[in-house]
């Protein structure tokens, strides 16, 4: 199939797919087709002279007829050049045409013209008759000929569309490799051909062969340059026992060069268009990071600042009240902070510190983390037999952390948030269950990409930088799994997390 | 009264810590940078030593060394979190425990606590039994009880056990365990072995396995048994 090899290759000889063993079976084969092929040719001859005779036959016995019936002489010269008309039509070849006029002028001499039964002829107008007879017989079987060769060519020109189309094609939506291998696979099944494509694109050399079953090594070899902006970027040739024009070589030549650079144009369209994307996204990152760290900080500052100033003015109470916001914007700045930093990781491309760690040990740590930071009530649902797994747990740990904590934002305050897991055969389950308002159907993938947010339950809760959830798809996928949420029954979000799991020894 | 040193190059952190510790009634000595806290060590009477891993003029692995080599404070080091092998590197070589910034004030106070008591009763001081909440150990019989109900444990699961409640409240690393109970032939894969081994000693005296009351996982560090 896909020869990619750095060195152009000279010669069909130079394909270097044939050992010794290999090479003999191709010969044998070879040799065999090449015998079918002969034996093709002498049957089309047989068939075609037989036919020539037939024609000549019939129309000997029709001029008998119309002797005897006493018509004109004129009539039999008709029916034999009728006759020629038809084997013209029928025959493969003007040169059976030729040889019918030939034929039909001597068997009139010989049946039709006194003295009958004889090549001889009583009066020598009769040569005139015969020569014009040839002639007219020639010339309106070299039409027919040729009008049927004007068929088979415009037969071929529809067929050079229909190519052409067919290695535009095979271009469309497809990679480089694919394209070339699926034009040049057309290229010899049209015209039992064996081709051979070599260019360099890119970074890569390609050196494709391609060969129609029906192809056999015999033919003339077509080559032809591909080239892209007036440089030879590779080479199209083309071994067949079908007549090719080289023009029409050179044609397939360019038009694999055009599209080539056709697909050029597209990837390259197509990486602007991500950087543009890209660029809009850091654009969107540093709005929502500056809003992010900036919010809680103007409470932090004016918050102590205020105290500052008015110490002895302001109560007790109200003097605890802008300590705790202080303290609550701290942790949420943290909050921020950290899942910043967890973002901007995943853009790096995340490495896992990957370790054998316990389940257990993950949710208690998740557990003593959240159970004072939220108000609901988080429960959590293990089997009764330990579960082991490799797992970067610090990253874990945070994707149940933004589950909780989103789970948390959008739940009443004194409802159930379960944290739960499960081995399924060859998976491990976790599931974050809420008992909020759900999520609507629409919404349940657009959840997951980056900024996205859904409206706050609580006016007391913030809207968050809409990071969580995309940073816990970025973990579970590194982790060789995937997240979804589905409907709590008969209220609220199961964020569903599933991975491989390989059960360990313990 | 109680001296504790603050080595702490960040201002405001110091003067929470100083504010903090000095309405707990400690006495707080500050050193700016290590060579200044290097000295106030080796040349007051210090108890405890909150040290910042992330010094300016030197890496607080080699403050633990110099410090370490005369004198037996506790010394609990403070990092940023994502710094965990700073930590464990330190807690195997010769620091008591850890707190990873940003904490809290009773994070803080209780580490302080803890490094206290177990610097007046020295670990090797051999003790006939325990009692920290409901779980009762007794070292000559090896009995172990619960709620006063009696627990069997495997001699490993006890050696864990009784060294996690003789150094209770402070951190053991996983590192420490191993090399305690496996001797020094401990492996990496090992960890797994004591992972194990602490799963099943939880469910014979925790009520909520999964939640432990009395043995903490300090994630990535090692264990810690907790008194309240």
């Amino acid at each position: 199939m896909n020869n990619v090899s750095s060195k152009p290759l000279k010669k069909f000889s130079d394909i270097p797919f044939l050992d010794n063993q290999e090479m003999e079976f191709f010969v044998s084969g070879n040799r065999k087709r090449y015998n079918e092929f002969i034996m093709k040719q002498m049957n089309e001859v047989t068939k075609n002279l037989t036919f020539v005779v037939g024609i000549l036959l019939i129309s000997t016995l029709m001029s008998y007829i119309f002797s005897y019936l006493e018509f004109q002489e004129a009539t039999i010269i008709i029916i034999y050049m009728l006759g020629v008309i038809i084997i013209s039509q029928f025959t493969t070849h003007y040169i059976y045409g030729f040889v019918a006029s030939l034929l039909s002028v001597l068997a009139f001499n010989f049946f039709f013209t006194h003295p009958l039964y004889t090549f001889n002829i009583s009066q020598p107008d009769y040569l005139f008759t015969f020569f014009i007879m040839f002639i007219a017989s020639f010339l309106s079987s070299s039409l027919t000929s040729k009008l049927k060769s004007e068929k088979r060519l415009s037969q071929l020109k529809t067929n050079q569309v229909l190519v052409v189309e067919a290695i535009n094609h095979s271009f469309q939506g497809n990679e480089l490799s694919v394209a070339l291998y699926a034009s040049i696979n057309l290229i010899a099944e049209n015209y039992d051909a064996e081709v051979l494509l070599q260019c360099s694109w890119g970074r890569h050399d390609y050196a494709l062969t391609a060969k129609s079953n029906t192809a056999i090594n015999l033919g003339q070899v077509h080559e032809a340059e591909i080239s892209l902006d007036k440089r030879s970027i590779g080479k199209l040739s083309i071994r067949s026992t079908y007549n090719l024009d080289d023009t029409w070589i050179q044609t397939l030549a360019d038009l694999i060069g055009q599209n080539i650079e056709h697909l050029d144009l597209m990837e390259k369209q197509t990486q602007a268009k991500l950087e543009i994307r890209e660029q809009k996204m850091r654009n969107d990152l540093l709005g929502a990071i500056s809003h992010d760290l900036r919010t809680p900080l103007a409470t932090i500052i004016g918050s102590s600042d205020t105290l500052l100033e008015n110490l002895d003015q302001i109560k007790l109470d109200e003097q605890r009240e802008l300590l705790e916001n202080i303290k609550q914007d701290g942790q949420w700045l943290l909050n921020s902070v950290e899942n910043i930093l967890s973002f901007m990781r995943v853009e790096e491309g995340i490495k896992l510190n990957t370790n054998l760690e316990s389940v257990e040990e993950l949710f208690g740590d998740v557990l003593s983390r959240m159970v004072n930071r939220i108000t609901q009530k988080l429960v959590l649902n293990l089997p009764p037999d330990p579960i082991y797994t490799r797992m970067d747990i610090q990253l874990m740990g945070k994707v149940l952390i933004n589950l909780i904590d989103n789970a948390s934002k959008n739940a009443p305050a004194d409802s159930l948030i379960t944290l739960r897991a499960e081995v399924k055969g060859d998976r491990l389950i976790y599931e974050v269950i809420d008992e909020g308002p759900g999520i609507p159907e629409n919404m349940k993938r657009s959840i997951f990409e980056r900024f996205a947010s859904i409206d706050k339950v609580h006016s007391s809760q913030r809207k968050g930088l809409g990071l969580g959830l995309a940073i816990c798809k970025s973990i579970v996928e590194a982790h060789g799994g995937r997240i979804v949420v589905r409907d709590n029954v008969p209220q609220g979000s199961n964020f569903h997390c599933e991975f491989p799991y390989v059960g360990v020894e313990t | 009264m109680t001296k504790v040193l603050l080595i702490e190059d960040d201002h405001t952190l110091r003067s929470f810590m100083r504010v903090l510790l000095t309405a707990q009634n400690y006495e707080v000595i500050e050193a700016t940078d290590a060579k200044q806290g290097i000295t106030l060590a080796l040349s007051l009477p210090i108890d405890v030593i909150i040290l910042d891993l992330g010094l300016p003029d030197m890496d607080g692995l080699s403050v633990i060394e110099q410090i370490r080599e005369h004198i037996q404070s506790g010394i609990i080091v403070v990092s940023a979190r994502d710094k965990e092998n700073d930590k464990i590197f330190a807690l195997d070589h010769g620091a008591d425990d850890y707190l990873t910034k940003p904490f809290n004030a009773q994070e803080l106070l209780a580490r302080i606590r803890v490094s206290l008591r177990h610097r007046s009763t020295t670990i090797t001081e051999s003790v006939e039994s325990l009692k920290i909440r409901d779980i009762h150990i007794d070292f000559d019989k090896h009995l172990v009880f619960v709620l006063n109900n009696e627990v069997h444990l495997s001699p490993i699961e006890f050696e864990i056990l009784s060294l996690l409640m003789k150094n209770h409240g402070k951190v053991l690393t996983h590192h420490f365990l191993l090399n305690k109970i496996w001797g020094s032939q401990a492996l990496e894969n090992d960890v797994q072995t004591l992972r194990v081994t602490m799963a099943n000693l939880r469910r014979k005296i925790e009520s909520t396995p999964a939640i432990p009351e009395y043995i903490l996982t300090e994630i990535g560090v090692g264990y810690r048994f907790v008194d309240s």
